[in-house]
């Protein structure tokens, strides 16, 4: 095969080759332990700091979409709460969150797995409208933004939003979002207005655009895609999805720059041709 | 005038009290904003059904008229999984197990799925455009090589420097030209304010 | 009425005042054709794109993103509307096939509006389908996305131009309409999908650019006047942030917080 037909390699070649990186480490993980880095070393000394009963604020902005790379981080960020005995108090300004609320729920187990309870230890006030219009009356009156929480329970009947009314009362709030909005939302409502200790984690795809945020210190510590959420597990010591996806990122990765490389050597192979 | 002249004063209107709100949030100004967020809450939720009286027609013709069988077939597929979900959603509330049922069996994968086909959307993007045609595509080359360098774990593992200048590129290059594309989209987004606010921006009147 | 100003909103304020003046000025020396515009390949190129849809007897997409009227993206929307309404009035004239399928319920009766204004004006309502020229298809990102994906692997469309805000769906699309050989405009301000945009499309317009995109087609002077204010609050942002970099560096704080106010 000349080199210049290595360029045209089939799609479904490329593709199939894809599938089978892929599957393999979700078959047989590889282990291999990222670096960590300092962003998000950061994102979990805003939590591993604070004193049990402080509260922590948690957004669940993403979807279905997000769910593969943020739901992993999300979980191990749970887990790191109520291993700490932190009051938490989780809303959605996406409207899918309602729905991904219960499944980090299944997997974080803080009944089962930390003895927490519902109610005392963390609530769940379900999605409220309008982003940043959300964020600003949750943080402002939080009694007044949702009169119930997810459950229909009224907010004065939960024991632990009897002393939680705003953002005064909050310590950190933690957000993890596909959308924009949500992403630079927090940083204006709960930073710049409250000044309060804020953590977001979102798609790798959006680091180049919201780190300059992390780098002003606007955000105390951020999660950069399935990459940050490794980390994160790696930081508390459980293992979990976004360690064996990231074994899917390596080797798909590794694919992608073969490629890149043999289209290279094609191209420059038919040029040589084209020249001679 | 009612097609245009009453709508340019109701995009005004509605723009100064916006605009009022967010620089002089008094009780009235707030009052205001919130019955103006209400009536769009409102009209969207009217607009929502014209989505849906045109999902109808548009499968229901192609229901009685597409030539073949199979996009028949996935047309009435369509409509009755519209009516099911919708049924299940307004009856039941999203909060039931049925509605969580058909969200997390059905909805929730193909999410993910599609989301995650994104990978071979940008492997294959990748192999095509990714090449040393010109000295901006070479440079382009070389950022994206150093920058999936760093990004894979595997690689960060072997030897740090290549995180170490993955992060260089995005605090350096990309912070800084990201920063200036973000200036200029704010700048223009406001003259675009601007100009619809005075009604020189018509396009969203849906007349030119 | 100023005291009523909180905190970190005042010099925004006065900011705001003195672009409504500046752009004022700029409108009426633009009346008096004092302004003409550089040249934006992207636009120049959508006139390009529908002659080839014509010549091939294939459709051309225009596709507007999922933006609504009411998120923080509808300025976007509203440049990627006026582009439609470019696109549909040069489809109508030249007899190509537009095909703008919509996602947003809000904006999809101003979409409609828009390319139905333009075949009237062409004298051409009759060759106009509405329902399948501009279908609803979801306002779900991923069923939206593999909406157009199936529609533009079924059809195999000539051209396609995308301006307004994207999403992660934009490198599908970019992708698969590259793929069946569609030629691509596409442009957002959105800073995450420009990458992708930069990457696979023909074209691209950078973020203000697509802003731009209504004064640009229509050549009004009133509209390009207003864009000439927007390069001197450019110049202003330039000035400030070399001279408040300047200053940070001395230890000089004033101009941080003077934008603080």
């Amino acid at each position: 095969m000349g080199l210049e037909k290595v360029g045209a390699m089939p799609r479904w070649l490329v593709m199939t080759i894809v599938v089978i990186l892929m599957a393999i480490p979700l078959i047989h993980p590889l282990g291999i332990l990222p670096a960590i880095s300092e962003s998000t070393t950061d994102f979990y000394n805003a939590i591993d700091q604070l004193k049990p009963g402080d509260v922590v604020l948690f957004d669940i902005g993403f979807g279905s979409g997000g769910y593969p790379t943020l739901g992993p981080a999300a979980v191990a960020i749970l887990r790191h709460c109520f291993s700490k005995d932190l009051k938490i108090v989780i809303m959605a300004t996406q409207q899918e969150g309602t729905v991904i609320y219960p499944l980090l729920m299944d997997k974080v187990k803080p009944e089962e797995v930390y003895g927490a309870k519902y109610g005392e230890d963390y609530v769940f006030l379900g999605f409220i409208t309008g982003v940043q219009t959300a964020m600003a009356a949750v943080l402002g009156d939080l009694h007044s933004a949702t009169p119930k929480d997810y459950f229909g329970t009224p907010i004065e009947n939960i024991p632990m939003l009897a002393d939680i009314k705003g953002a005064d009362d909050i310590d950190v709030v933690v957000y993890l979002t596909t959308a924009g909005e949500v992403a630079e939302g927090w940083v204006y409502q709960a930073y710049s207005r409250y000044n309060k200790v804020t953590c977001g984690g979102w798609l790798s795809m959006m680091t180049p655009s919201l780190k300059p945020y992390y780098d002003t210190g606007a955000l105390a510590g951020m999660l950069d895609g399935i990459r940050g959420a490794a980390e994160y597990e790696k930081l508390i010591g459980q293992p979990g999805d976004a360690m064996k996806t990231t074994d899917v990122l390596n080797l798909t990765q590794v694919w992608v720059l073969i490629l890149v490389i043999l289209g290279n050597i094609a191209y420059f192979a038919v040029r040589g041709k084209e020249g001679s | 005038m009612y097609k245009r002249e009453i709508p340019l004063l109701i995009t005004f209107l509605s723009g100064v009290v916006a605009v009022l709100e967010y620089y002089f949030p008094t009780d009235a100004t707030k009052n205001a904003f919130t019955v103006l967020k209400n009536w769009g809450i409102i009209i969207g939720a009217f607009a929502l059904g014209f989505g849906a009286v045109n999902l109808f027609i548009v499968y229901g013709r192609r229901i009685r008229k597409a030539p073949s069988i199979v996009d028949r077939a996935f047309s009435a597929w369509l409509l009755f999984l519209l009516v099911v979900v919708a049924a299940v959603g307004v009856a039941l509330t999203s909060a039931s197990d049925q509605y969580r049922w058909i969200y997390n069996s059905i909805y929730l994968p193909l999410g993910a799925t599609m989301y995650a086909s994104l990978c071979f959307y940008m492997t294959a993007g990748a192999y095509k455009v990714l090449r040393a045609r010109t000295l901006d595509s070479t440079l382009l080359l070389i950022t994206a090589f150093l920058v999936i360098l760093g990004n894979t774990p595997l690689s960060a593992a072997i030897w740090r420097g290549f995180f170490t200048w993955r992060m260089w590129i995005f605090d350096v290059i990309v912070s800084g030209a990201y920063r200036g594309i973000r200036i200029g989209v704010g700048i223009g987004s406001i003259v675009l304010g601007i100009r619809t606010l005075l009604g020189m921006e018509t396009g969203y009147l849906g007349r030119r | 009425m100023v005291w009523l100003i909180p905190e970190g909103k005042l010099t925004p304020f006065i900011t705001l005042i003195l672009m409504w003046i500046i752009t004022l000025i700029s409108i009426y020396y633009g009346k008096k054709g004092k302004f003409s515009v550089r040249r934006i390949p992207g636009l120049d190129k959508i006139e390009e794109a529908v002659g080839r849809a014509v010549e091939m007897g294939r459709p051309i997409f225009d596709i507007i993103g999922m933006g609504s009227f009411t998120s923080i993206y509808a300025p976007q929307t509203v440049a990627g509307l006026s582009v439609l309404g470019y696109v549909s009035k040069l489809c109508a004239e030249k007899g190509a096939k537009l095909i703008a399928p919509q996602a947003a319920v809000d904006v999809m009766p101003v979409a409609v509006e828009i390319v139905r204004q333009s075949y009237a004006e062409a004298g051409k309502l009759d060759e106009l389908d509405v329902d399948e020229q501009l279908p609803y298809l979801s306002g779900t990102q991923f069923a939206w996305a593999s909406g157009i994906i199936g529609m533009a692997a079924r059809l195999k469309p000539a051209a396609n131009v995308m301006i307004g805000p994207f999403w992660a769906e934009s490198m599908m699309f970019a992708e698969t309409f590259a793929r069946v050989g569609a030629y691509q405009v596409a442009g957002t301000a959105r800073l995450y999908q420009l990458p992708f945009f930069a990457a696979v499309a023909d074209y691209v317009l950078i973020g203000e650019e697509i802003f731009a995109a209504d004064a640009y087609l229509t050549k009004d002077p009133i509209k390009i006047g207003s864009l000439f204010s927007q390069d001197v609050y450019k110049l202003v942002a330039i000035v400030l942030s070399v001279i408040g970099a300047l200053l940070s560096t001395a230890g000089v704080t004033i101009i941080v917080d003077l934008l603080k106010k």
